[in-house]
């Protein structure tokens, strides 16, 4: 077997970033009221995103719904997202009467994929957080009936939304192969 | 449990679906009735799952476009626009002025056709059988031939591009759509005529499916559903994309949250789009359609992540956008206003009488393509 | 066996029946009579499953009305003849679709109307779909496209009630 060759690489190139337009308005606002959160404050290209440690995200949501100068009364989109090796579920909040918005993040390590639910905060996040433990395995502590949205009880334990999964599923239907799904490859297999 | 003259009834669980006339789709209803009262509802939604999340981790950003076309298959142009603009901001571009303006008129042109399927959609669910859909496909068919002209397609157009649209608009664009709209109005006048005031029509939706601003909020619903409860909250106001901040037009709000007052709202909506389309029509400058992004179609945003939403007709259409600086996206997360409206069906339904049912899921029009995504 | 009918109006353009003699008055074997009325009056299922169900209701409404050539919608499987699977055909929808599949009496044709239907088309190989619904039940007619435009679809059905005359034709095994 012939040696591995060492790959050439040019000189280190910056890594292009996403532009950001800064709300420093919002941003200002958020510092204050996130103060005592651990948080750590980013953009995603013109939102202000919080970061809070996932123990106090039930809070975090709570207070960005009742504060009077934030009042995130509407929850447009709960977004899980796999990154290397942990979960990150994004609310992305609006409101209604002060028309501004912000995205709050939390973070799950993989080996505890455990966040807890928010459906106390917003029942708009009941369906949201269902499809995410689905697809994802993130399992959403506290809610009360996190059985499966959009899939079915043959993908249990299989999350296909996960990087690991594989694109090609080559398992077809024929009528001698009935159900073929029930065996598609075991998670980390 | 013994009823109010202790005669004993027995719950009875009742299902709806997957195929029923309407239920708009593959969408199925778990009722538990009690008599003719409903008393709890489970929907049951997957049947149309056809995983485009994951398969958008497969394809490049211009393949998706193709696949958002098949999300809301009423709205195509809407949703193409949403995953287009998500792309841009990523990368920090904007489409030609005379680009917006194309995308405006395509994508209100698209909301009239999509408040006309739901009109006859609508009529066959409160039992004007054909003839409501007679009437709405009448004035869908010409939009239709618009749009063929136009991008090729009847349907899925794959038109709208990152950095601009596809081509340049037939030479006589201008003249015909404005055509189109004058036929439109006479077009709406007559649905109107014949459901908005109807006895039967009132008696049907009038203070059925009441769903409160309070309850609308919390369930995150948007679009029509929301604003017949009264929240003047739409997506083309309240944040402004493509050129909307140049036209004036009205959102037209209910008062009690009922399903005629959601009918009504889109009936309105349907008055102000055109209204919106003269006034793009009156400013379309010349000029560039495309970016050269869009011509070379090298589309690579930088690492980063974006939110972008819309006002499709159904709702809020939002895409959330993860980018590794990859040709593919790593991740791509649709946020479907039919998805968060079907959510508030269940207090809907609640305490129904179960032809009523038939008739909120109706009012909330849905489209089983973007619930299971 | 031979049969005599008196149509209201004669038939035309049917080379595989004989005019008798008298006026109006057509003759043919039984198999064929039967298969003449089976495909004038074809009902299909009222059931679209996706983004090709909305081309199907545009082709049933009055710009392109199927009416004149005998097709009406039915809502029960019960007594319908046809189905036309307009859409993706996901697992979960599987065994739903077959179920109605065998809840139609026979004889029975179903239409495979666009991409997704004949081979998953634009979901190839996503982990939630069927390449096709011929793998779960017998197709006769496929219609490319996506989604077919309504003359497709028309075409489509022509083509079955050719089919269906040709099934009349030829003797049984």
């Amino acid at each position: 077997m012939p040696e591995p060759r060492p790959v050439r690489r040019g000189p280190e190139k910056a890594e292009p970033v996403a532009p950001v337009r800064p709300d420093a308005k919002m941003e200002a606002l958020l510092k204050e009221a996130f103060a005592g959160f651990g948080a750590a404050f980013g953009y995603a290209v013109d939102e202000v995103t919080v970061t809070a440690p996932r123990e106090r995200i039930v809070e975090a949501c709570r207070l960005a719904k009742d504060d009077p100068r934030l009042r995130f009364d509407y929850l447009r989109c709960l977004a899980v997202t796999e990154y290397g090796d942990y979960f990150q579920a994004a609310y992305l909040l609006f409101s209604t009467a002060l028309g501004h918005k912000a995205m709050l993040k939390t973070n799950a390590p993989k080996d505890d994929a455990v966040i807890p639910s928010v459906m106390g905060v917003w029942r708009g996040a009941d369906w949201h957080e269902r499809e995410g433990a689905e697809l994802f395995g993130v399992t959403f502590a506290g809610h009360p009936d996190l059985k499966h949205l959009l899939l079915f009880d043959e993908f249990s334990g299989k999350y296909p939304m996960r990087k690991d999964f594989p694109f090609e599923e080559t398992v077809d239907w024929t009528p001698e192969n009935d159900r073929p799904w029930s065996r598609l490859p075991q998670e980390g297999s | 449990m013994a009823g109010e003259r202790g005669v004993e009834t027995v719950d009875m669980l009742l299902n709806m679906g997957p195929q029923h006339p309407s239920t708009h789709g593959v969408f199925r209803m778990i009722l538990k009735v009690d008599g003719e009262r409903v008393e709890d509802a489970e929907a049951v939604v997957g049947y149309l799952h056809r995983g485009s999340e994951k398969l958008c981790e497969r394809e490049n950003y211009r393949q998706i476009i193709t696949l958002f076309d098949r999300l809301d298959y009423i709205s195509n142009f809407n949703n193409e626009l949403v995953f287009c603009l998500a792309a841009e901001k990523l990368m920090g571009i904007e489409a030609p002025e005379r680009a917006q303006y194309i995308r405006t008129i395509m994508c209100e042109l698209n909301r009239i056709s999509s408040h006309m399927m739901f009109y006859g959609a609508y009529g066959t669910d409160v039992g004007v059988f054909a003839t409501a859909f007679m009437y709405g496909f009448r004035e869908r068919e010409v939009i239709q031939q618009v749009f063929e002209a136009v991008s090729g397609a009847r349907m899925m157009h794959s038109y709208i591009r990152v950095g601009g649209v596809a081509q340049e608009v037939p030479a006589d664009f201008v003249p015909r759509v404005r055509a189109v709209l004058s036929g439109l109005k006479r077009g709406i006048e007559e649905c109107d005529r014949l459901l908005t005031r109807n006895e039967i029509f009132l008696g049907r939706t009038r203070g059925i499916g009441v769903l409160s601003a309070q309850d609308a909020i919390d369930y995150g619903c948007s679009g029509p559903v929301l604003r017949a409860s009264g929240v003047p909250l739409d997506v083309r106001a309240a944040e402004p994309y493509l050129v909307y901040d140049r036209f004036t037009f009205d959102i037209p709000l209910g008062k009690s949250g009922d399903c005629w007052d959601r009918y009504w709202v889109r009936m309105e909506e349907m008055r102000q789009s055109i209204s919106i389309i003269e006034q793009a029509l009156t400013q379309m400058p010349e000029g560039a359609i495309q970016t050269p992004v869009a011509k070379f179609g090298f589309v690579k945003p930088p690492k980063g992540d974006a939110y972008v939403r819309a006002e499709n007709p159904r709702g809020d259409f939002g895409v959330y956008l993860v980018s590794e600086g990859k040709e593919t996206p790593y991740r791509v997360k649709i946020r479907a206003p039919s998805f968060c409206n079907l959510m508030a069906l269940r207090q809907m339904v609640r305490g129904s009488y179960l032809a009523d049912a038939v008739v909120i899921l109706g009012s909330l029009d849905i489209v089983l393509g973007e619930v299971d995504r | 066996m031979e049969i005599k009918v008196t149509p209201d109006r004669l038939w035309k353009g049917e080379s595989l029946l004989h005019k008798s003699g008298a006026p109006g008055v057509i003759t043919g074997k039984s198999d064929e009579l039967i298969a003449m009325a089976r495909k004038s009056s074809l009902w299909p299922l009222t059931f679209g499953l996706a983004c090709c169900a909305i081309e199907m209701i545009s082709t049933y409404m009055a710009h392109h009305d199927l009416d004149r050539f005998g097709i009406v919608t039915w809502p029960s499987p019960r007594q319908s003849d046809v189905m036309i699977v307009a859409g993706t055909v996901v697992k979960k929808m599987a065994e739903p679709i077959k179920l109605l599949y065998e809840q139609m009496p026979s004889p029975k044709w179903v239409i495979a109307m666009g991409s997704c239907a004949t081979c998953g088309g634009p979901y190839t190989r996503s982990y939630s779909v069927v390449m096709g619904v011929d793998k779960i039940i017998p197709v006769d007619i496929y219609v490319p496209g996506c989604p077919p435009r309504p003359e497709s679809l028309m075409d489509a059905l022509i083509k079955l009630q050719d089919k269906i005359m040709r099934e009349g034709k030829t003797p049984r095994a």
